[in-house]
């Protein structure tokens, strides 16, 4: 079966009980990562149609056909999304397992909410777990970006 | 943890999923809607079958107009749906987190299954202790000695709805039929509910009463992802401060939502006393379990609080 990733057309050969974390992963889009693989951590986030959903909770084949935007599709290590390079500058990733996942998250919210209060952007990511930065770092970043974005 | 392995069947009707599920009847389905429930289930090698049928390519299940909501309808997609009662609202804001919404849906919560420590476990925990009678094992871990099980029902959608008196319309084999929500549910952690083998969920409906105050109260933990360890749904008509309509139903206490009774207030004014006996009787009609987070004792003792506040916001009070 064909799944559009990033913009780009892939065929991936498919058990029908293969999970998009593990096609995605299969594809060597390690970006997203495993966690809990339970729903309750939200590293394994990815955009489908441009909203945030839980990769290790959907069926590759339930997500054909849609738009499948993961980490990768964001930004490259010599070309960073601003969203990236603000998380980097204001040190809200540590160990970096949740970032990808708080990333994906954050980029759907600000497309939805361009200006959020911090309670709204507290919620928005009320389904991220990050074990290192104690949130207030990611929160500011996500802040940031907000306020970037309405000056261009 | 890897799925077992299963086929998966992916029809784009509701007459084609409901041959579908007759056909292999016999080996075995389950219907999938978001999979925020079943997957995680599967993966802990609850309840597995070997075929699934998804009922995501099915447009029909997906409409969603004003009292009337397709099974299919996401909770984020509920979000962003204007009139929404505003206490369908509150529930459907506390269910999970904002990233299980996109793909949960209100069919799924209605059906979701209930929950235990001791059932919701991988199989290495469940072989380790022995398992229980929900899942592979001879007796229930809660109740020792029971013969039927007690696992607590975990829907946040279920009491508002059920306190909104919805009506659920379902096809199967025998062809269509709709049933009060209030009649659904069964006192039994295993059987759950009325639903007959092979039977889809097509709508959820209610009556549309934009004069009807309705509101949602759950306790849980923290304050994403927890499932409710309390949730009280009410529906309420004031008519120049008299009740015209009174309705209360709490989740989470019990394997079914529990209704408390309040037709004796119906006429007269909600006053402070009133809401103190009703109160008292929600405390009464509770005995919630041991199988899920906090304590028993801390649970019931919160519902006349939980109660309260609720009657009172609903009334008016800040
Ligand atoms: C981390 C986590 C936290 C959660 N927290 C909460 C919470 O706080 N409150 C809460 O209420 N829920 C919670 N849930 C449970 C779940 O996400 C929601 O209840 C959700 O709405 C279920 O919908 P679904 O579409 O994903 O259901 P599914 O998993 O697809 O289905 C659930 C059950 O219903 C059956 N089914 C679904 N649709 C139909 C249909 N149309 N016809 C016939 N059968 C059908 C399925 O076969 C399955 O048995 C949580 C889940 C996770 C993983
Ligand atoms: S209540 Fe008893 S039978 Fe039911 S899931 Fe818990 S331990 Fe098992
Ligand atoms: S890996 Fe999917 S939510 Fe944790
Ligand atoms: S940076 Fe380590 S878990 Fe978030």
């Amino acid at each position: 079966m064909t799944l559009s990733i990033n913009g780009a057309q892939k065929t991936v050969a498919l058990a029908p009980h293969a999970l998009l974390l593990d096609t995605l992963r299969s594809l060597g889009l390690t970006g997203t990562k495993r966690g809990c693989d339970m729903g309750t951590c939200g590293c394994c986030a990815v955009q489908v149609d441009g909203l945030p959903v839980l990769s290790c909770l959907l069926l590759t084949k339930e997500a054909a056909g849609k738009e499948i935007s993961t980490i990768e599709g964001l930004g490259t290590p010599n070309n960073l999304a601003p969203l990236q390079r603000l998380f980097w500058e204001v040190g809200g990733s540590q160990c970096g397992f949740c970032t990808p996942g708080f990333l994906i998250t954050a980029d759907a919210f600000l497309r939805s909410n361009p200006d959020p209060t911090d309670q709204e952007i507290r919620e928005a990511i009320s389904g991220n777990l990050c074990r290192c930065t104690g949130y207030t770092k990611i929160i500011k970043a996500i802040r940031l970006s907000a306020k970037e974005r309405a000056k261009e | 943890m890897i799925l077992p392995p299963f086929l998966l069947h992916r029809p784009t009707t509701v007459d084609e999923a409901v041959d579908l599920a007759a056909l292999h009847q016999e080996e075995g389905v389950s219907f999938l809607a978001g999979g925020t429930d079943l997957l995680p289930n599967w993966k802990n090698r609850l309840n597995n079958q070997p075929h699934l049928i998804s009922l995501q390519s099915i447009p029909s299940l997906h409409d969603v107009e004003s009292g009337k909501i397709g099974a299919l309808a996401t909770l984020h997609s509920l979000l962003g749906f204007s009139p929404l009662p505003q206490g369908l609202r509150e529930a459907i804001e506390v269910v999970a987190s904002p990233l299980i919404r996109t793909t949960a849906t209100i069919g799924g919560n209605l059906l979701l299954d209930t929950r235990c420590h001791f059932f919701n476990q991988s199989p290495f925990w469940r072989a380790t202790v022995g398992s229980c009678l929900k899942a592979e094992g001879p007796v229930c871990r809660v109740v020792p000695g029971a013969n039927s099980c007690v696992a607590t029902f975990s829907s946040d959608l279920a009491p508002l709805l059920m306190a909104m008196d919805a009506t659920l319309s379902f096809v199967g084999p025998q062809g269509e039929r709709s049933l009060p929500l209030r009649t659904f549910y069964q006192q039994d952690g295993i059987r759950r509910m009325v639903l007959k083998p092979g039977e889809i969920l097509t709508t959820i409906s209610w009556h549309d009463d934009p004069t009807l105050l309705t509101g949602y109260a759950k306790l849980r933990i923290r304050e994403a992802w927890d499932f409710p360890l309390l949730g009280v749904g009410c529906a309420m008509g004031l008519c120049e401060g008299y009740l015209s309509n009174l309705s209360l139903f709490l989740g989470a206490v019990d394997s079914i939502p529990i209704e408390v009774p309040t037709e004796s207030f119906l006429g007269e004014p909600l006053t402070d006393e009133a809401i103190e006996v009703i109160a008292k009787s929600a405390y009464a009609r509770v005995k919630p379990m041991k199988n899920v987070g906090l304590t028993p004792s801390y649970r019931k003792r919160m519902v006349p609080v939980f109660v309260r506040r609720l009657l009172m916001r609903l009334r008016g009070d800040h």
